[in-house]
C-alpha cells in the first residue's frame, strides 16, 4: 500500500495543530509577522520542487543503473530517431529505446510525476487562514458590533519545516517509484524482444524439419511410384511430413503473437510495426556475476528497496511527530478586532486552545505507530525477497549457462557427428535416404532446443535484474554470436579421420 | 643295415639338395600399413618376410594365399612346432583393420606341414585372457590330444603352455581350431591350416599346392573389433582372413599341374567356383581319394567343417576363383535399405542436398555405378570397405570378399610366386563390340 502525499499531509494538518509559542511571536509581530512568516516558508518550500528538474534527477537514476534515459527532454525531434531505430533490424537495446519515447505506460508514469508533484505541493503549503466577520445589531437601537477576526491553526507553522522535510522525502520516494517503473517497463520490452526472437527462431526451425520431412515424404512418393516401396510406407511418411507441417503452422501462429506483444510493449503500430529483427542472439557471457556482488548491488541500489525504505523513514517520522504533539487537539490562535455598539474599539490575539482531558490524542498515535509498523514490516518482507530472489535468480542463471554451453559443446556436436557419419553410411549403401534425412531433422530439434535455450539464458538474466533493479555489470563483456538460422542447414563436415591405408 | 634315407635326413637335420629351387615355404608379403589402431597387443609390424622353414625334402611345400608356414625343430625324434594364442591386429584389406585372435601374430594362424609319420610336439602357449585348447580338425590321434576343452584336457589357462605330442597316421588336407568358447575364438579369426603329405609321395605329382580357409567377419561398419554374436548376416567373407583386392593371385605356369587346398571354418557352406577349368575334386576330410573317385566340377561346396581339394591344369590367362553366392563377393552393405532402382529422384535430389550437401541420388540403374563413386571419394564410415572395388585392365570388377585371380603365364618360372601383373591377351581373342545402336540387329524375343 502506498500511502498517498495528500492524505498524511491532511492528516498533519487537521489534527496537528498547536499554540503556546506561535501564538507569542505573533502578539509581538503582529498581523504583519505573520504574513511574511508564512510567505516565507511558502517560497521556501516551493523552491526545492522545481518540474524543470524532474526528468534528469529520474533520469540519473536509470543511468546510474545501467538502465537507458527517460526519452523526454521537453523538446527534441524523437520521431525521425524511432523512425532510424526501426528502420535498421531490431536490437534489444533500440526496442527499449523505442518503448522510452513511445511507450503508453511510460507516458503514464511520466504523468504520475506531475501529479505526485502536485501533491507535494499541496503538502507543504499552509492552510489558508479563516476570516470570521460579523454585525451585530443592538436590538431596537442605533449602533452595532463589528468584528473581524483572522484565525489559522498555529500546527501548520510549527510542524512546517518537518513536513516539509518529510515532503521532500516523500518527492525523492516518488521519484524512485516512478524510476522503478521505468526500469520494469524496459525489463518488460526486452524480455518481449527475446520472447519474439526466440518465437520467431523456433517458427523457423520447425519449417525446416517441416521442409525436410516433406521433401522425405516427396522422395518416398518416387520409390512408391517405381514400385519399390508399399502404400503403407508411403503413407507413413506423408502421415509425418502432415504433423511436422501443422506443427510449424502453430508455431508461426505463436511468432506473431510474440511480435504483436513487443510491438505494443514499445508503443508501435501501423507502419512503423514492419520492422525486421536480428536473426542472431549473442552467446552467454564467459563468467557470470558473483552472486555475492549482486545481492550488495541489491541492497544499495534497488529502487523498490530505497522506495520502500523512504517510505518506512517518512512513516516513522510521521509517527514521531504525532508522538511529540499529542497532547496539542486542535488549538487555533488568531486576532481579533472588534468595534463595539459603542464605537469603542477593541483588539487583541485569540488563544482556542484543546485540552486533553478526556483524550490524549492517543488513538492518533497509535494509528500513526501502527502504520509505521506496517511500513517497516513491508521493507523486511522486500529485503527477504530480494535477497532470496538474487540468490536464486543468479543460481538460475548459471545454470541456464552450463545448459547453453552443454548444447554447443556436447548436444549439438554430437547430432551434426550423426548426421556426417549417416551419410558416409548412406554413401555406402548401408542406410537408405530416409533415415538420412531423420538424422538431419534430428540435427534441427537439437539446434532449436539450443536456441531456445540461449533465449532461457537471457529471460532469466532479465529477471535477474529485475529482482537486483540494476543492469548486470557482466553485460560489458563481449559474446560471440549463436548461429544463425541460415548456417544451420549446411553444418560442417566431419573432420578427415585418420584412415588405414585408403584404397584410393 | 639298411639306412632309411628319409629317417637319415630327418634325424640328422642335414638339408638334402631339393630339387625345388627358390625359397622353400618362405612368402612375400608386401609391408601392410597398420596405424591409428587402439587395441593391438601385437607390434604393428608384425607382418614382412616370412620366417625361413627347414626344408623336408619329402614333398613340394605348401602355399598358404596371404600367409606363412610355420618352422619346427626336430627334437627327441618329433618335430616341435610351438603356437602362441593371442589377441593381434589384423588387416583384411587397406582400409579395414580390426583387433582380432589368433596364433603367432596372424589369422589364419601359420600353415602347420608335416608327413604321415611324422611325430609331432606341439606347444601351444595362451596368451589370451580367457582359457583356450587347440582341436586338430580330421586327426586320428588319442582321445587325450583331441583338444576339447573340458572334455578330452583341461583347459590351457591364460599364460599356460600345454604340449600335444602323437604320430600322424594320415595324410590330407586339415585344420586345427579352439574348442574353448569355440564360438567366439574362431569368430575373432583363430584358425589355421594343418597340412599332411603322403608318406610315399604323391600319386599324381602336383607342380604348385595351394591352401586356403573359408571365414565370415560381423565387422560391423565403424568399428574395429568383430562382433561374435553375429550367426547369418556376416559383413566381410574371406579367404585366408583376407577380402578381395587384398587375396593373393594363384599363380602357375601354363600345362603346371595346380593344387588347391580349401577348408571352411565358417558359418556357412560356399559353392566355390573357379572359371576356365574343369578340375578334379581330388581329395577331402580323408585324404587323397582313390583316382576312380576324382569327379570333374567347376563348383564345390565345401561344407562347414569340411576340407576339398581341386586339381587342374593350369590353362593360360586370368581366371577368377571365388564364392558363387553374390553376396559372398561383397563387402558391407546394408540388406534393410530402401531399393533405389527405377526412381526417379529428378527435382527432389536439389531438396535433398539443401539440407544435406553430400547427397547424391544413385542406384537408379543399378549398382555398377557404385564403384565410381567410392573410387572418385564417396566416403563411407571409417575402417569400412566399400562394397566393390577393384580394377582390371579393362575396367572395374566390382568385387569384394571371396573372390580371387588364378593368373596362368606361358612365361611364368617354376616356382616364381610373384604376380605377373594382367595378362596380356593375344589378338582377336578378346570380346569385342560391334555396335553402340540399342537397336542393332533383330534379336528374337519371346513376347511375355
Amino acid at each position: 500500500m502506498r500511502l498517498g502525499c495528500r492524505t498524511w499531509a491532511t492528516g498533519l494538518c487537521s489534527q496537528y495543530s498547536f499554540g503556546g509559542v506561535g501564538g507569542d511571536m505573533f502578539v509581538r509581530h503582529g498581523w504583519h509577522g505573520l504574513m511574511v512568516a508564512a510567505a516565507a516558508v511558502l517560497l521556501g518550500s516551493c523552491a526545492t520542487i522545481q518540474p524543470a528538474h524532474d526528468v534528469p534527477q529520474i533520469n540519473k537514476l536509470l543511468t546510474d543503473r545501467g538502465a537507458p534515459a527517460l526519452g523526454w527532454d521537453g523538446a527534441g525531434d524523437d520521431k525521425t530517431l524511432v523512425t532510424g531505430w526501426l528502420a535498421e533490424p531490431l536490437t534489444a537495446e533500440h526496442a527499449v529505446r523505442v518503448a522510452m519515447l513511445r511507450s503508453p505506460r511510460l507516458q503514464q508514469e511520466y504523468a504520475r510525476l506531475g501529479v505526485a508533484r502536485a501533491d507535494i505541493m499541496e503538502a507543504v503549503q499552509i492552510a489558508n487562514p479563516r476570516l470570521s466577520l460579523s454585525t451585530l445589531a443592538l436590538g431596537g437601537g442605533s449602533g452595532s458590533q463589528f468584528s473581524i477576526g483572522i484565525a489559522m491553526p498555529l500546527v501548520d507553522l510549527l510542524v512546517l519545516p518537518s513536513r516539509t522535510k518529510l515532503a521532500r522525502s516523500e518527492f525523492e520516494r516518488a521519484k524512485l517509484e516512478i524510476a522503478a517503473t521505468v526500469m520494469a517497463v524496459s525489463f518488460d520490452v526486452e524480455q518481449d524482444w527475446y520472447d519474439y526472437v526466440g518465437a520467431r527462431q523456433v517458427a523457423d526451425m520447425r519449417q525446416a524439419v517441416a521442409t525436410g520431412l516433406a521433401t522425405s515424404a516427396e522422395l518416398a512418393k518416387r520409390y512408391f511410384d517405381a514400385g519399390n516401396i508399399s502404400e503403407l510406407q508411403l503413407k507413413r511418411e506423408e502421415a509425418a511430413a502432415i504433423e511436422a507441417r501443422i506443427a510449424a503452422s502453430r508455431t508461426q501462429i505463436a511468432a506473431q503473437q510474440a511480435r504483436l506483444t513487443l510491438n505494443l510493449a514499445m508503443g508501435v503500430s501501423g507502419p512503423d510495426a514492419d520492422w525486421k529483427v536480428i536473426g542472431r542472439l549473442p552467446m552467454p557471457v564467459e563468467r557470470e556475476d558473483d552472486a555475492a556482488e549482486l545481492m550488495q548491488l541489491a541492497t544499495v541500489g534497488n529502487l523498490d528497496l530505497l522506495a520502500a525504505r523512504h517510505e518506512a523513514d517518512i512513516l516513522a517520522g510521521v509517527a514521531g511527530i504525532a508522538r511529540k504533539f499529542r497532547l496539542i487537539g486542535g488549538t487555533e490562535v488568531g486576532y481579533d478586532r472588534e468595534r463595539e455598539t459603542d464605537g469603542a474599539v477593541i483588539r487583541g490575539p485569540t488563544l482556542n486552545l484543546e485540552l486533553p482531558i478526556f483524550n490524549q490524542g492517543g488513538a492518533r498515535v497509535a494509528r500513526a505507530d501502527a502504520n509505521a509498523q506496517l511500513a517497516q514490516a513491508r521493507l523486511a518482507q522486500l529485503q527477504l525477497k530480494t535477497r532470496n530472489a538474487v540468490s536464486l535468480g543468479s543460481e538460475r542463471v548459471r545454470v541456464l549457462s552450463d545448459i547453453v554451453r552443454t548444447h554447443r559443446d556436447g548436444l549439438i556436436p554430437a547430432r551434426e557427428t550423426i548426421v556426417a557419419r549417416s551419410q558416409q553410411e548412406q554413401n555406402f549403401m548401408l542406410i537408405g535416404a530416409f533415415e538420412l534425412i531423420r538424422a538431419k531433422t534430428g540435427e534441427y530439434d537439437a539446434y532449436q532446443s539450443y536456441l531456445e535455450a540461449i533465449r532461457d539464458y537471457w529471460v532469466a538474466r532479465i529477471d535477474l535484474m529485475r529482482t537486483i533493479g540494476a543492469r548486470l555489470p557482466s553485460e560489458q563483456q563481449a559474446t560471440s554470436f549463436a548461429p544463425a538460422l541460415n548456417e544451420i542447414p549446411t553444418a560442417p563436415r566431419v573432420p578427415a579421420h585418420h584412415h588405414h591405408g585408403d584404397p584410393k | 643295415m639298411i639306412v632309411d634315407r628319409r629317417k637319415l635326413l630327418i634325424g640328422g637335420g642335414v638339408v638334402a639338395g631339393a630339387a625345388v629351387a627358390g625359397r622353400v615355404g618362405a612368402q612375400d608379403h608386401s609391408m601392410h600399413q597398420m596405424g591409428g589402431m587402439t587395441a593391438a597387443t601385437v607390434p604393428a609390424d608384425a607382418d614382412g618376410p616370412a620366417p625361413k622353414v627347414r626344408h623336408d625334402g619329402r614333398y613340394l611345400p605348401t602355399r598358404t594365399l596371404n600367409g606363412w608356414t610355420l618352422p619346427w625343430k626336430m627334437v627327441r625324434g618329433a618335430k616341435e612346432f610351438h603356437l602362441v594364442a593371442e589377441e593381434i591386429t589384423h588387416e583384411f584389406a587397406p582400409g579395414s583393420t580390426a583387433t582380432c585372435w589368433g596364433y603367432n601374430g596372424s589369422t589364419p594362424g601359420p600353415t602347420l606341414e608335416a608327413v604321415e609319420g611324422d611325430r609331432v610336439r606341439i606347444y601351444v602357449t595362451n596368451r589370451l585372457r580367457e582359457h583356450t585348447t587347440v582341436h586338430w580338425h580330421g586327426l586320428i590321434l588319442p582321445a587325450g590330444m583331441d583338444g576339447v576343452g573340458g572334455l578330452n584336457q583341461p583347459h590351457i589357462k591364460p599364460g599356460e603352455t600345454f604340449v600335444y605330442e602323437f604320430t600322424l597316421r594320415q595324410h590330407g588336407t586339415h585344420m586345427y581350431h579352439p574348442h574353448a568358447d569355440e564360438m567366439t575364438q574362431m569368430a575373432y579369426g583363430m584358425m589355421g591350416l594343418f597340412i599332411i603329405h603322403p608318406g610315399g609321395g604323391e600319386a599324381v605329382a602336383v607342380d604348385r599346392d595351394y591352401a586356403f580357409l573359408l571365414h565370415n567377419w560381423a565387422l560391423h561398419p565403424g568399428t574395429w573389433r568383430p562382433d561374435p554374436a553375429v550367426m547369418v548376416d556376416f559383413d566381410l567373407w574371406t579367404f585366408n582372413s583376407k577380402v578381395f583386392p587384398a587375396i593373393e593371385p594363384i599363380v602357375a605356369r601354363t600345362g603346371e599341374r595346380v593344387r588347391i587346398r580349401i577348408g571352411n571354418l565358417s558359418m556357412w557352406n560356399h559353392p566355390i567356383h573357379l572359371h576356365g577349368v574343369q578340375y578334379a575334386e581330388t581329395g577331402g576330410d580323408g585324404g587323397r581319394w582313390p583316382q576312380s573317385q576324382w569327379r570333374r566340377e567347376v563348383t564345390s561346396t565345401v561344407a562347414v567343417g569340411q576340407m576339398r581339394d581341386i586339381e587342374f591344369t593350369a590353362v593360360p590367362g586370368d581366371w577368377a576363383l571365388h564364392c558363387h553366392m553374390a553376396h559372398h563377393t561383397m563387402n558391407a552393405m546394408g540388406h534393410d535399405v530402401p531399393n533405389p532402382t527405377g526412381v526417379d529422384q529428378a527435382g527432389v535430389e536439389a531438396k535433398v542436398r539443401a539440407m544435406l550437401p553430400d547427397y547424391l541420388k544413385m542406384g537408379r540403374d543399378g549398382m555398377a555405378e557404385h564403384q565410381e563413386h567410392t573410387d572418385a571419394g564417396h566416403q563411407g564410415p571409417p575402417n569400412t570397405m566399400p562394397m566393390m572395388s577393384g580394377k582390371g585392365q579393362f575396367g572395374n570388377i566390382e568385387m569384394g570378399g571371396m573372390f580371387t585371380v588364378v593368373k596362368v603365364r606361358d612365361d611364368l618360372a617354376r616356382g616364381d610366386y610373384g604376380d605377373p601383373g594382367w595378362y596380356r591377351y593375344p589378338a582377336k581373342t578378346v570380346a569385342r563390340r560391334v555396335s553402340a545402336d540399342p537397336a542393332f540387329g533383330a534379336p528374337i524375343r519371346r513376347k511375355s
